[in-house]
Formats: C-alpha cells, structure tokens, sequence
C-alpha cells in the first residue's frame, strides 16, 4: 500500500503558511482539504512508530501511531472540518491562519512519541491559541490574547523545566510513556498539563479566551486546547488518583459559574471546564473503562461544544453579543440557529439520543468504581446543571419574544451548515454508538439504551427542568441581567496589575531619581578634572603651586647633571 | 383615557415544563415500576434522579443568586456591532 510517513498534524501547519498568500475563496477550501489530508494520512496507516530519529543522543519519534492518539486525532481532524466549514462566513486571513496552526501543532502533538517533540507541538498551539485570540475582531481581545500568552508561558516553562528533569534521568525517559508523579520532572510536566486542561485556578483562562475570540475562534479554541491536555493526562499519567478530586473541582467550579454567567460563551466555557473535568475525573479513577469512558467523553464534547460555541457564535455574529439578558427575540429574528442552539445545549447535558449521553452512560458506570459516591452524584447532576444552564436559560429568553414585529436576520448559510455537520455527529455517535466503540482503545460492549440506564438519565433532565421552571415562574430564580463575575483572574487583573502598575511606577521613579544623581555626580566630577587639566595645561602662570613645580623641575634636573659628572 | 397595558411577551416556557413534566413523570414511573435496583444510596433507588433533578435545579437557583450577588458586576456597554470582517 502506498503511505506517506509524516505527522498528520504537519500537513495543518503547512497550510497555515499558505492560508497567509490564499484569497478569501480558496481559505475555507483549503482549511478542509488540510484536514481531510491529514485524517487520510492518520487513517491509511497501520499503528506504531513510523518516523524516528536520534538527533544529539536523544530519541525523536515524529509519529507513533495507536488507538488513544487516533480517536483524538479523529475528533480534532473532522471538527477542522466543521470549522472550515464556518469560516466561510466571515473573512479574515489572520484567524484562519491561526486556526491552521493552532490544528496542527494540537494534532502535532497528539502523534509524536517522545516528550521534547510534544512539548514544541503543544507549545506550537498554544501561540496559535493566543494568536486566534489577537486576530479576534472583538472589543478587549488583545489583551485577552496578551493574557494568554502568560498563562502558555507559564506552561511552556514548566513542561521545559519537566522535560528537562526528566531528560537527566537518561535518553530513554524522553519517550512518551507514563510519568510518575513523584519525580521533580513529572511533577512539572503534570503541572503544566493541569494548566493546559483548565483545572481548578487555571481555569479561567479558557473563559478568557473563548469570550474573546470570535464565533468561529472561539469553538476552535474549544476543540484544540483543552482537549489535548486531556489527552496528554491520558497518556502520561493514567490512574493517578490525585486527578479524580481534580477533576470533581473542575465540574462543579464549572457548572456554578456556567449557570450564573449572563453571557452564554463565557457560560458555555465554564460548561466545557466543567465536562473536561468529568473525563480529568475519569482518568484518576483509571481502570479500563474509566478510561475508555473518558477518551469517549472527549470525542464527544468536542462536536457537542463545537455545536454549541458555533450557536453561539452566530447569535453573537448578527446581534453583537451572546448575552442572556439580551437575548430576547433573537428566535424570532434567528429561528433555525435558535433551534439549533436548544438541540446543542441539549447535546452538552447529555440529553438520550445525543452522542454525549453515551459517554455519559460509560462515564456513570464508570464512576462507581471509585472510592466513594462523589464522582457518580457530580457526573449525575452535571447533566441537570448544564440542561438548565446551556440548554434552558437561553431558550426561555431567546423565545421570549417582545410584541410587535421583528425582522428576520439568519445567522450565514456556512455557519448553519458548520452547526448542522457537528450536531450530525452528536446524532450520530448519539443513535449508533458501536462506530465510537470500535475507535475506543478497550474493546467495549456497552448498551447505553437499557432502560436501567435510559429511565434515570430522563427523570433527572425532566426532574430538573421542571424544578427549574417552576422555580422561575415563581421568581425565586435570578433575573437575567447584565453583568460581568468576577472570577480568580479578578485578583491579576485587578489588584495584582493594579500592584504591578504602583511597582512599575516607583521604580521608575528611583531610576529617575538615580539617573538624576549620577548625572550630578558626573557632572561634577567631569568639572573637577577639567579644572586639573586646564591646571596641568598652563603650569607657569602664577601661583606658588606653579612655582613650586618650576623649582622641582628645576632640581631635578639638577640632581640629574650632578649625578652625571659624578 | 387609560391606555391599555401592553401584552407580555410570549416565550415557550409552558411548552417546555410541559415537555419535561412528561419526560420526568415517565422517568420516574419506569423507575418506580419497572426497576428495582435495591441500592442502598437515596439517589440511587428507584426515582432518586428525579430528587437529584429537583435539587439541582434548586441548588441552580441558590447560585445563580449568590454568584451573581457576591462576584456580579455590572457591565458597561461597549460600542460597535461586536463583530466585523477583517482581512
């Protein structure tokens, strides 16, 4: 058979340099071709290391091909598609070239086997990331995108001085294998991991950016960042039980912030932490379906919130923003994205019929594997909170038409195709789940369907919306208003670069006041020589110091003569 | 001459309790009637996702208010349509 030995994930950054000369026609074109190269590529090869090297002493394997890095690379690769799909809808060159980039230094990533290689990869997109965030068109994305750059400094640093550790301990200990978090080397590398899925303080960056990006970069930021560091948790540090109370903070931080944001990204953000957190779960807990249940859960929140981050997108693209307490009629002006919102919010909360109930199934069945009910009872009660907080806040106000006319206004025929395409794949994997089955690394017969299974999941999302609405009828529920939470990024946006900017200020001002001295002091000095060299200058012209050396001089030369006759 | 109020805008929140309640009410009936797990765990027994369900819309509401009281701050309005076209 004929194959071509190169990373998948390359083909994305080769296209991402040719994304920067393509005219607007071509790009989204090119953004699907790219992809589907790259999953031909993945798919036309048997597993197992293809392309290593040895370069200074160390291992380089560009590509190592199995079942855990495939079904990643399978989900990234077609919602590449999706979003190439979308990016039709608007124009802007530098977005789209980061998306590229951001693709393929995440599926980069996902393909290479030893840890220097994923490091440049994961450092790779993680520029692209901040980069998608700059080229946003959106009020405060640059120092949205500057915000990042931070936070994937900070990991960059620490994966360099992980791997770096890790490195010392011999050549072989680059390889891509399980780390043990005990060493200095894992421990960093585990840290930097943590940050990159948005664990608990580290999680705000991911609302950050998202709230920042545009329609379409904020659901490639959604499918490309945290999904990897996912995947790379997976990989390197399966069962380590110190992920499952991790893992549970993720979710329920997660979902307490996505029910009480007023703007549904940053919403849907917090909901994507939230789920993320359910698979960082489900890799602590660490036997062959934990983490069979987590890599699905993956595969499937990333159409389900590509889905609904598009959704989003095109409320936010026709209307200017994506706020709960704004969304008033936007049904009526919008129906079909309207109607695909409610099927994506669906879809996050695990509705039955939709691919993130499968996995949510696995995921519960899972769970009870641990030591105690904690991971069954937040898995549970995540699907209610998202139900209410993706699905049901932002119907009930999008529905909530005021009286009296308003003009239809239809999100773009590529974004509605992009948001059909992913809900395709919510409703597919949702109704066949075998085909998720078959990619998954265990062999798995799960029938997610039994009515033990399908009954309890129904009673809690009807339990839970009816408990909801009627709470609203009520009026016990908040009222939808504008307004912005603050969250842990409240302290180095507020006080800390309040404190930053008072040391900057001080600083320059004794540097000033330093500068200031210095310059006396060589002004001064410069005078003093002066006066000695215009002194040295004229050393007959008056004075007893004149005639004093006159008379030494004089001597001297005396002496001199003396002492020649002698 | 008194003018008339205007209507209340018309949303779909009965269409949707309606949806639920039956999706609950055949939830909890299958699980009532038809399964019979004999766990030990409340949530786990027989209609215990619907208490779970009901708690968590509960405990939504709960913080959604203290989020919003605590953390909330009101946002100014910031000009412009929000997105436009670039390169």
């Amino acid at each position: 058979m004929f194959e071509i030995p190169l990373n998948p994930g390359f083909v994305c950054i080769l296209a991402a340099l040719a994304a920067f000369a393509a005219p607007r026609v071509v790009r989204p074109g090119l953004i699907v071709a790219a992809a589907a190269a790259a999953l031909w590529l993945m798919l036309d090869r048997e597993f197992g290391a293809a392309i290593s090297g040895d370069q200074m002493g160390l291992p380089v394997v560009a590509l190592d091909l199995d079942a855990l890095n495939r079904i990643f690379g399978i989900a990234m690769l077609l919602g590449l598609i999706i979003i190439g799909t979308a990016s039709g809808a608007r124009r802007n060159r530098a977005e789209d070239a980061a998306i590229l980039l951001l693709a393929g230094g995440a599926v980069s990533a996902l393909f290479v086997g030893d840890l220097i290689s994923f490091v440049g990869a994961a450092s790779l997109s993680g520029i692209a990331a901040a980069w998608i965030v700059f080229a946003s068109p959106l009020p405060n994305s640059s120092p949205s995108g500057a915000r990042m750059l931070i936070w994937f400094g900070l990991e960059g640093l620490l994966f360099l001085v992980g791997v770096a550790f890790q490195i010392s301990a011999g050549a072989a200990s680059s390889i891509l294998a399980r780390l043990d978090l005990g060493t200095i080397g894992g421990a960093f590398i585990f840290a930097a991991l943590l940050l990159r899925a948005g664990a608990p303080l580290a999680h705000v960056w991911i609302k950050d950016a998202i709230a920042h990006a545009s329609p379409v970069g904020g659901a490639a930021l959604s499918v490309f960042t945290t999904m990897l560091g996912v995947y790379a948790l997976a990989r390197l540090f399966p069962a380590e039980p110190v992920l499952a109370p991790i893992g549970l903070c993720m979710a329920a931080i997660g979902a307490a912030f996505a029910m009480a944001e007023d703007d549904l990204r940053r919403a849907a953000a917090s909901g994507l932490t939230a789920q993320t957190g359910i698979c960082v779960m489900l890799i602590g807990v660490g036997s062959p379906l934990a983490l069979a249940a987590a890599e699905g859960h993956a595969f499937t929140l990333m159409f389900a919130f590509l889905a609904l981050l598009l959704a989003l997108g095109a409320v936010l693209g026709r209307q200017g923003h994506a706020r709960a307490s704004k969304l008033e009629g936007a049904a009526r002006i919008m129906p079909i994205s309207a109607a695909l919102l409610m099927v994506a919010g669906l879809a996050v909360a695990g509705a039955p019929g939709l691919a993130t109930y499968i996995t949510t199934a696995i995921a519960l069945e899972a769970s009870t594997q641990w030591l105690n009910e904690a991971p069954w009872v937040i898995t549970t009660a995540l699907s209610g909170a998202l139900l209410i907080a993706l699905m049901l806040r932002p119907a009930l106000q999008a529905y909530r038409a005021p009286p009296g006319a308003l003009q239809s206004h239809e999100a773009p025929f590529p974004m509605l195709l992009a948001i059909a395409l992913a809900m395709f794949f919510c409703l597919s994997v949702g109704v066949a789940p075998a085909w998720l089955y078959g990619l998954l690394p265990a062999e798995l017969t799960f029938r997610p369907y039994e009515i033990e299974r399908a009954a309890p999941q129904l009673e809690l999302l009807g339990a839970a919306g009816v408990g909801y609405l009627v709470l609203r009828a009520v009026k016990i529920t908040a009222p939808e208003r504008a307004l912005r939470l603050l969250d842990i990024d409240a302290i180095y946006r507020g006080p800390a670069a309040g404190a930053g900017r008072w040391i900057g200020v001080v600083l320059l001002r004794v540097y000033g006041a330093w500068q200031t001295q210095w310059d006396h002091l060589i002004r001064a000095a410069g005078a003093a020589v002066g006066r000695l060299v215009r002194r040295c200058d004229r050393p007959y012209r008056g004075g007893a110091w004149s005639a004093a050396q006159f008379a030494a001089i004089a001597a001297a030369i005396a002496i001199a003569l003396l002492w020649q006759r002698m | 001459m008194i003018k008339p109020a205007p209507p209340k805008p018309r949303g779909i929140a009965g269409v949707l309790f309606v949806c639920f309640f039956g999706v609950a009410t055949a939830g909890v009936l299958i699980d009532l009637l038809v399964l019979s797990n004999g766990s030990a765990s409340i949530l786990a027994a027989p209609g215990g996702r619907a208490v779970l369900g009901v708690a968590v819309a509960a405990g939504a509401a709960i913080i959604g208010f203290a989020l919003r009281f605590t953390l909330g701050r009101p946002i100014k309005e910031e000009g412009g349509s929000g997105v436009r076209d670039s390169a």
